[in-house]
């Protein structure tokens, strides 16, 4: 999906409380048809909302209404006599894609927005949400950095030797990435990477964890095994240099290809060993 | 070129009866080696390998792979088929050899 659609659909899914005028007059419903019309031309509004003494929304009046009213000589008569009483309302937690929902399928022009109370705490027109989309934009920037601290970790035990569940965890990392909507060429990335590391740790192994960090802007794979460890490490990473027994070869494995594809998938790279207790990999995929 | 064409022009045989067949492999890549083709096969490959133990479904999944052609007669074993069948991929083996099976198919428009 391109960036900008990206952003729209973001956008959408913000609360409808970041859009609705809460900047209202308020009108009581003793208040004559002559006096709400003027208030309406001064505040240059088309529409407003009835309310009680305690602010609870008890009927809506158009632009329209009043002058029909006057037209009919009800110059003088108390607006609740005039108003629309059943009001179909937005809450403050419905989203900006609820309100145009609501637009496109009651063909209202504006939607009152109260709460659990019905106090009323704003109005919503479609010229509210043309006006102040692109405020809106600055404010989701906000909610973006705060998401930027949001870090999803996910663990996964192997067990050295087993083949028949090897590449397992990486399937489930795949589908994980998937959901969450990432590009293609980074999942694809993060899938070889944790591959190979699972599958060295199923070849060379006792156990071990491959353990995923994903953030706003990278994804950190690790393996943390215990086994037998690499000895020379800078030979380890050579294409075609392998350690794995010829029964492990036949199977397709031990092609000394696993780190050289580890390598050639991550922005960053580490590998840490000691003979005897163990091996710890680290991949660093950025995200762009 | 379906899974289901192919079928009808070149001596395979279909390892599982539900299958989807009906997908047209983007290309392909030929290879044993897991890691080759971890690195090296596309999103949408058919592969021809002589592997035939249950890892391969992981790989296949991993890298997107659309079927698995079999050749010289291999056949995998069950283990495998079943799993095949949960990540829908779908599995055919043929007597022919890699060699003549990747000319075949090429000629009839994968590539």
């Amino acid at each position: 999906m391109r960036e900008i659609e990206r952003d729209f659909y973001a956008l959408l899914t913000l609360p409808v409380s970041l859009i609705m005028n809460s900047n209202m007059p308020k009108i009581l419903p003793d208040r004559k048809v002559s006096q709400v019309r003027e208030i309406l031309r001064i505040n240059q509004l088309d529409g407003v909302a009835i309310t009680d003494e305690e602010s609870r929304l008890v009927g809506i009046v158009t632009m329209y209404d009043l002058l029909k009213a006057i037209e009919e000589n009800k110059r003088d008569v108390p607006v609740e006599e005039i108003m629309t009483e059943d009001v179909i309302t937005l809450s403050p937690h419905n989203t900006l894609a609820d309100a145009i929902e609501y637009f496109r399928v009651y063909g209202y022009g504006r939607f009152p927005v109260v709460d659990e109370n019905k106090v009323f705490l704003g109005m919503v027109t479609p010229l509210d949400i043309v006006i102040r989309l692109p405020s809106l934009k600055e404010e989701k920037e906000e909610i973006k950095e705060e998401e930027k601290s949001r870090v999803v970790r996910l663990e996964f035990s192997i067990e050295g030797g087993d083949f028949i569940n090897g590449g397992e965890a990486s399937s489930k990392i795949k589908r994980y990435l998937q959901n969450l909507g990432l590009p293609n060429h980074i999942i694809r990335r993060v899938a070889v990477a944790s591959y190979e590391m699972e599958m060295n740790m199923v070849i060379h192994a006792y156990r071990g964890k491959l353990l995923i960090e994903i953030s706003s802007d990278k994804i950190v794979i690790k393996a943390i095994d215990e086994g037998p460890g690499i000895e020379d490490v800078e030979k380890a990473k050579q294409p075609g240099y392998s350690t794995a027994s010829p029964k492990v070869r036949e199977l397709g494995f031990g092609a000394g290809m696993g780190l050289p594809n580890i390598i050639s998938c991550s922005d960053e790279f580490d590998i840490k060993s000691a003979v005897g207790v163990g091996t710890e990999v680290t991949s660093i995929i950025y995200i762009r | 070129m379906t899974f289901r064409e192919l079928l009808g022009n070149l001596p395979l045989e279909n390892l599982g009866d539900d299958f989807d067949l009906d997908k047209s492999p983007r290309g392909g890549y030929v290879g044993d080696l897991l890691s080759n083709v971890m690195r090296f096969a596309k999103e949408g490959n058919v592969w021809i390998t002589v592997q035939t133990h249950i890892n391969v479904i992981a790989v296949a999944t991993l890298v997107g792979i659309s079927g698995i052609i079999f050749p010289c007669g291999v056949e995998p074993p069950e283990e495998t088929i079943k799993k095949a069948r949960e990540e829908h991929i779908a599995l055919l083996t043929t007597k022919l050899d890699a060699f003549t099976l990747c000319g075949k198919i090429y000629e009839l428009g994968i590539r």
